[in-house]
C-alpha cells in the first residue's frame, strides 16, 4: 500500500479538521512505512535504532518535503506517534504470548532480548494511557507524543494546538498519575505478563 | 473518575506545585478542606510528582529495536552471486546487509554488502562513490578498509570489501564504557585512518560506533567512507531543501545529538572538519556509554585528561574545532604518553607508595617530636605550630602545588593531636610561591613552631627536607632530609597533591570520616606501615611475606592502643586474606571476627569493617554475592573512596560489568599503584571469559603480550601450548592450573586432561575458578553431566554472572543440553534480579 505524498497531505488537512476517517484512511499508510524503514533497519544491536529519528524518517519520506505543506509536519507526528504505539504495544504483547506458549526455546537465551519485565511494563503503560484516555484524553496524547514519537515539548505543543506551558503541565501530572496507577497495580495484582 | 473530577483533581495538584515543599500540606488543608478525598488524591498525585522525575524520559528504542530485527529474516545465504558464494549474514546495518561469502576465483574470504538498490539508482552518484571508494582503497591504509569491487548482479548492487573478523564499536560499547587507555588506542587509529583519508580529498560523512571495527588484535577498521554521500544520507547535497528549514523552526533537532555535525545535519556545506565532530561523539560515548547531551544540559563526567580533546572536538562551530586529523592525533598521542609511558612523568614514576610514606615518615616523626615535647613540658614548650607550603629548590619562582599538597597533608595528619595548636592550610595558602623567611611567616602566623620544607628534584631522585624551626629564637628543633625516586613534576603537580591526599585517607582507614585514630604515636606509625606492606598483598602465595609483616605490625599497633579500631579492622582483614589465600585456619577466622566485634564496638563508622565483612560473606568457602554487596555499599556510603576495589569484584560475579568498570576505575583514581587491583583486573577478565580485554588489561597495566590464558580462552591451544613453556606465574598459580587442564582438553587428549582434575579440586579451596575450569574440561570433552555438576557449583557458590557464561565459547559443546538450557534460563533470571537491585 503506498499513498502519495498529496494524497497524504489531503488527508491530514482533512484529519487536522476534524474528519476521524482521514485519520483511519491515514494510520495503515504510516503503519506501513514505518515498517518499510524499520526493514532496512535491522540492525543487530539495540540502540542504533531511535524511535524519534524512525518518526522523522517516515514524515521525510512520506511528505518528501517538495510539496512544502511542512505545517502538516506536526499533525503527521501525531499519526506517526500513535502508529509507532500500535507496533511497539503489539511486539510487547506478542513477546507475552510467547512467553506463555514456549519457555524452552533458545530465543530466551538471546541477550539481545529486552526483559519479559519490559515488555509487560510497556503493555501495562499502554493500558494505563488508555485509561487516562477516558479522563484526560489530551494528557494521554502527550504522553504518546513525548514517549512513542519522540517529540520535544515545542513539538508536542504545535500538534496538539497548544501553548508548550500546557505540555509541560499535562506530562508533568500524566508522569505522576501514570506511575502511579503502574506500581499500585503491580504492587496489587502483580506483574502482568 | 469522572473527567470533571479528573480536572478538579488537576487544578489543585498544579496549585499545589505552586508551594514550596513544605507549605503544600497546609495549603491543601485549607483548598480542599470540605473535599478529603480530592485533598488525598491530590496528595498521593504529588507524592509521586518527586519520583516520577526519570520517568518515560527514555524512548522506548530497546524494543523498537527488536521490533525491526523481527520484521523481516530473508537472507542470501548458501545463494551464488556470479564468482562469490555466500556463506553467512555477518550483520545488517543501515546501508544494507553485508554477508560472509568466498570468493571462488581468488579463493579468499571477502564481505559483501547489498546496497538498499534506492541509493544506487542515480548512476552518476554511484560513480562519484566508485571514484571515492577507488582513491580510498589505492591508500592501502591499515586502518581504512579495502573494497575490492563494487557491481551489480541481477539488478542489485553490491560492495565487495575485505573481510574484517572483530566487533564494531557499538558492540564494545554494549560491554560497557572503555577505560581511557583503550579509548585512546582506538581513537588514534580512526585519527590515523580520517588523516590519510582527507589527505585523498574523502570525508567520509558517517563516522559513528557501526562503522568502526576492532579486530581481536586491536587493529581499527574504519569502514564505510563516503557511503553515507551515496546513500544521500548527507542532507547538505539534496538542494531541493531550501537552506534553513531543516534546523530551525522545523524543531528536527532531536534530544539526543546524533554524530551528525550541525552544519551537516542543518544542511550547510560541510568539509573534512564534520569527521571530527562525529568523531568527538563516538570518543564520547566509547567513555561514557552514552551520547553527548545537549548543549547546555549536564552531560557524564569525561576523564579529565581527554576532556579537553573531546570538547574541543565537540565544538558547534567548525571554526572552533580541530582543524584537521592530525592535529588531533598529536594530542591524543601526548595524553597516552603520559598515561601509559611510566618514564615521563612522575604521575606515575614516583610510586604513590614511595611519596605515602616520606609524608606518614614525615607526619610521624614531627607528630612524635611533638608528642614528646608536648608531654614533656618545659622551656621548649611549643603550643602552635605552622606546616609552610614545601618550597621546590631551584625552581624558576613559580608556585609549586606539590610543596603545598604535601604541607597539607602534613596538616591534616596532625590536625587532631590535640595538644598542639595547628594552622590551617587557608592560612599557610598565602605563602605558596612567596620567599619569605620562616621565622617571619611564624611572626605573622603567630605560632610557637615552624615546619620549614623544601624539595630538590635531581635526576630520578627528589630529595626532601625538613626543618622544624622554634619561632621565639629560631633554634631548629629537627630537621631531616629524605630521598626517594622521582622524575618529571611539572605539569602533574597538582594532580600529585590531591593524589596524595586521596591515597592517605583511604590507606588510613579514613580518619576524616570517623575521627577517631590512636593517642599513640608509635602505634600510629605500626599501623601505616602496617597499610603499606598489606598493600603489597598479591592473590596468590607469592607475596605472602608482605601480609604476615602486615600481621605482625597490626599487633604491635593493638598492644599499644587496644583501642585502635583501624588496626583492629586491619588485622582482621589481614587474617581473613591469609585464611582464603594462603591457607584454611578456622583459628585465624575466629581471631578476625573477634577484632571486627571489637572494632565495631569502638568506631561502627569504620568502613573497613564492612569491607572486612563482605570478605566473610563472599570467600573461598563460598560467596553470598547480594548480603557481601551491601555490606560494601555501606562501606562506600560512609566513606565514598572506600571499598571500589571490592565492589568492582562482586559487580563482576553479578554480571554487572558496567559499574564493575565504573569502580575499577575509580579505584584506580583513588590508587594509581594498586597492584592487587591490576591483578585482580587481568585475572578476572580472564575469569569471566574477556580474554581480549584481559589482553588490554595486561598491555596497560604490566607491558605484557598475551600468555598462555589468552589463546586458551581463544580456543587456540597450539599458540598455547608455545606460551605455556615459559609461564612466568609459577607453577603454583591459577594460570598454571587453568593452561594444565584446559590445554590438553582444546587439543583433545582428554585422559591427560581428567588427570590435572584431582589436584584442580584440591587447589579450588583457594582459586574456586578451579571448578569452573572442571566443568570446561569436561565440557570440551563432551560429558555434560559432570559438566553441569562442576558448573552449577561454581556460578551457585562463586560466580553467578550470567554475561560470562553467555561469552565462553569453552561450553560450547553443552550447549544443547536440556540441564544447561534451564540452567541458563535460571542464571539470566537471577542476572536480571541483581541488575534491578544493584545496576
Amino acid at each position: 500500500m503506498e499513498g502519495s505524498p498529496q494524497e497524504i497531505s489531503r488527508l491530514l488537512i482533512a484529519w487536522n479538521k476534524g474528519e476521524q476517517a482521514a485519520l483511519d484512511e491515514l494510520m495503515p499508510l504510516v503503519y506501513e512505512e514505518l515498517r518499510r524503514i524499520a526493514r532496512r533497519y535491522r540492525h543487530g544491536v539495540n540502540d542504533t535504532l531511535q524511535t524519534t529519528a524512525l518518526v522523522h524518517e517516515a514524515f521525510l519520506r512520506l511528505t518528501r518535503w517538495e510539496d512544502n505543506q511542512w505545517q502538516n509536519r506536526a499533525h503527521f507526528f501525531g499519526v506517526a506517534a500513535r502508529a509507532m504505539r500500535h507496533i511497539l504495544v503489539d511486539h510487547a504483547r506478542a513477546r507475552g504470548a510467547v512467553k506463555r506458549g514456549g519457555e524452552a526455546r533458545s530465543a530466551s537465551l538471546d541477550p539481545d532480548l529486552v526483559s519479559q519485565e519490559r515488555a509487560a511494563s510497556l503493555v501495562a503503560l499502554d493500558d494505563a494511557l488508555s485509561v487516562l484516555a477516558a479522563v484526560a484524553p489530551r494528557q494521554s496524547r502527550v504522553v504518546e507524543l513525548r514517549y512513542f514519537g519522540g517529540l520535544s515539548v515545542a513539538e508536542t505543543a504545535e500538534a496538539l494546538g497548544v501553548s508548550p506551558e500546557t505540555v509541560n503541565r499535562d506530562w508533568r501530572m500524566a508522569k505522576s498519575w501514570l506511575l502511579r496507577e503502574l506500581t499500585q497495580e503491580q504492587s496489587i495484582v502483580g506483574p502482568r505478563g | 473518575m469522572s473527567p470533571e473530577r479528573y480536572q478538579q483533581i488537576e487544578r489543585l495538584y498544579h496549585a499545589a506545585l505552586q508551594h514550596d515543599l513544605e507549605q503544600r500540606a497546609d495549603f491543601l488543608r485549607q483548598a480542599a478542606s470540605a473535599d478529603v478525598s480530592l485533598r488525598r488524591e491530590v496528595e498521593s498525585l504529588l507524592a509521586y510528582d518527586q519520583r516520577s522525575a526519570g520517568f518515560l524520559e527514555d524512548p522506548p528504542d530497546d524494543i523498537a529495536a527488536e521490533v525491526f530485527r523481527a520484521a523481516a529474516r530473508h537472507s542470501l545465504t548458501g545463494k551464488t552471486l556470479g564468482h562469490y558464494h555466500v556463506n553467512a549474514v555477518a550483520g545488517i546495518g543501515g546501508m544494507g546487509e553485508v554477508y560472509i561469502a568466498e570468493d571462488t576465483t581468488l579463493k579468499r574470504t571477502v564481505a559483501i554488502k547489498l546496497l538498499p538498490k534506492q541509493y544506487t539508482d542515480d548512476l552518476d552518484r554511484v560513480r562519484r562513490f566508485e571514484q571515492e571508494a577507488r582513491a580510498i582503497s589505492a591508500l592501502n591504509h591499515p586502518n581504512i578498509i579495502t573494497i575490492y569491487e563494487i557491481g551489480r548482479i541481477d539488478e542489485m548492487p553490491y560492495l565487495v570489501a575485505e573481510h574484517v573478523e572483530g566487533e564494531t564499536l557499538r558492540e564494545r560499547i554494549h560491554q560497557g564504557p572503555l577505560t581511557p587507555g583503550a579509548v585512546l588506542d582506538i581513537g588514534l587509529q580512526i585519527t590515523a585512518a580520517l588523516d590519510a583519508a582527507h589527505r585523498a580529498g574523502v570525508i567520509h560523512r558517517d563516522i559513528k560506533p557501526e562503522n568502526v571495527m576492532v579486530r581481536s588484535d586491536g587493529l581499527v577498521k574504519v569502514l564505510d567512507f563516503g557511503l553515507a554521500k551515496l546513500a544521500g544520507k548527507d542532507v547538505s547535497r539534496t538542494d531541493v531543501v531550501p537552506d534553513g528549514i531543516v534546523c530551525t523552526a522545523t524543531g528536527l533537532a532531536m534530544g539526543t545529538r546524533n554524530y551528525m555535525s550541525p552544519e551537516q545535519a542543518s544542511g550547510r556545506q560541510v568539509d573534512s572538519r564534520t569527521d571530527l565532530f562525529s568523531l568527538g561523539v563516538v570518543l564520547y560515548e566509547l567513555l561514557t556509554g552514552k551520547r553527548p547531551s545537549p548543549v547546555g544540559t549536564p552531560g557524564e563526567t569525561i576523564p579529565p585528561q581527554l576532556e579537553p580533546v573531546i570538547t574541543r572536538l565537540l565544538a558547534e562551530e567548525p571554526d572552533a574545532r580541530y582543524q584537521c586529523a592530525a592535529d588531533v592525533r598529536a594530542d591524543l598521542r601526548s595524553i597516552q604518553r603520559k598515561i601509559e609511558n611510566p618514564g615521563d612523568t612522575w604521575f606515575k614514576r614516583l610510586s604513590w607508595r614511595a611519596a605515602g610514606v616520606v609524608i606518614v615518615v614525615l607526619g610521624a616523626v614531627v607528630f612524635g617530636w611533638l608528642w614528646r615535647g608536648s608531654s614533656r613540658g618545659g622551656s621548649a614548650k611549643i603550643s602552635s605550630l605552622a606546616v609552610l607550603p614545601f618550597r621546590e629548590l631551584s625552581a624558576q619562582g613559580d608556585a609549586s602545588f606539590l610543596g603545598f599538597g604535601i604541607a597539607n597533608e602534613i596538616i591534616m595528619r596532625l590536625a587532631p593531636v590535640g595538644s598542639v595548636t595547628l594552622r590551617p592550610t587557608s592560612a599557610i595558602r598565602q605563602y605558596l610561591g612567596q620567599e619569605v623567611d620562616a621565622l617571619t611567616a611564624a611572626r605573622q602566623l603567630r605560632v610557637d613552631a615552624v615546619l620549614d620544607g623544601s624539595y630538590q628534584r635531581a635526576d630520578a631522585r627528589i630529595r626532601v627536607s625538613v626543618n622544624l624551626l622554634r619561632a621565639s629564637d629560631g633554634v631548629s628543633l629537627w630537621a631531616e632530609t629524605v630521598d626517594l625516586p622521582s622524575a618529571d613534576v611539572l605539569d602533574l603537580q597538582k594532580d600529585v597533591s590531591e593524589k596524595i591526599a586521596e591515597k592517605l585517607r583511604l590507606r588510613f582507614g579514613n580518619q576524616h570520616v570517623s575521627g577517631r585514630r590512636t593517642s599513640s604515636p608509635q602505634a600510629y606509625e605500626y599501623y601505616a606501615k602496617a597499610m603499606y606492606y598489606f598493600g603489597d598483598r598479591s592473590f596468590d602465595s607469592r607475596r605472602r611475606m608482605s601480609v604476615n609483616t602486615a600481621i605482625d605490625l597490626f599487633g604491635r599497633a593493638i598492644e599499644l592502643d587496644p583501642n585502635y579500631a583501624d588496626a583492629r579492622a586491619g588485622l582482621a582483614y589481614a587474617y581473613a586474606w591469609s585464611d582464603w589465600f594462603y591457607e584454611e585456619n578456622p583459628e585465624w577466622m575466629a581471631r578476625a571476627n573477634e577484632e571486627i566485634r571489637i572494632a565495631e564496638g569502638l568506631d561502627p563508622m569504620l568502613p573497613s569493617i564492612h569491607i572486612v565483612r563482605s570478605l566473610f560473606l563472599c570467600n573461598g568457602r563460598g560467596c553470598d554475592v547480594e548480603a557481601a554487596t551491601r555490606e560494601l555499599l555501606l562501606a562506600q556510603h560512609i566513606d565514598p573512596s572506600a571499598a571500589h576495589v571490592e565492589l568492582a569484584g562482586i559487580y563482576r560475579r553479578m554480571g554487572i560489568e558496567d559499574k564493575e568498570k565504573q569502580e575499577e576505575e575509580a579505584a584506580l583514581v583513588v590508587d594509581p599503584t594498586n597492584t592487587v587491583l591490576k591483578e585482580a583486573a587481568v585475572i578476572a577478565r580472564y575469569e569471566s571469559t574477556r580474554p581480549d580485554e584481559a589482553l588490554q588489561a595486561n598491555q596497560r597495566f604490566f607491558q605484557r603480550g598475551p600468555e598462555a590464558w589468552y589463546y586458551i580462552e581463544k580456543g587456540m591451544p597450539e599458540e598455547a601450548a608455545i606460551l605455556s613453556r615459559g609461564d612466568p606465574y609459577g607453577a603454583s598459580s591459577l594460570q598454571a592450573y587453568t593452561v594444565k587442564a584446559l590445554l590438553p582438553a582444546l587439543q583433545g587428549r582428554y585422559r591427560e586432561a581428567e588427570e590435572h582434575i584431582p589436584v584442580l579440586l584440591e587447589k579450588a579451596r583457594t582459586f574456586p575458578y578451579l571448578y569452573y575450569v572442571v566443568a570446561r574440561t569436561y565440557a570440551l570433552e563432551g560429558k555434560q553431566e559432570e559438566a553441569m555438576e562442576w558448573l552449577t557449583l561454581w556460578a551457585n557458590r562463586f560466580f553467578p554472572s550470567y554475561p560470562s557464561l553467555v561469552r565462553d565459547r569453552l561450553l560450547d559443546r553443552i550447549r544443547q543440553y536440556g540441564p544447561f538450557v534451564q540452567f541458563m534460563a535460571d542464571m539470566k533470571r537471577l542476572w536480571e534480579r541483581y541488575r534491578r537491585e544493584f545496576g
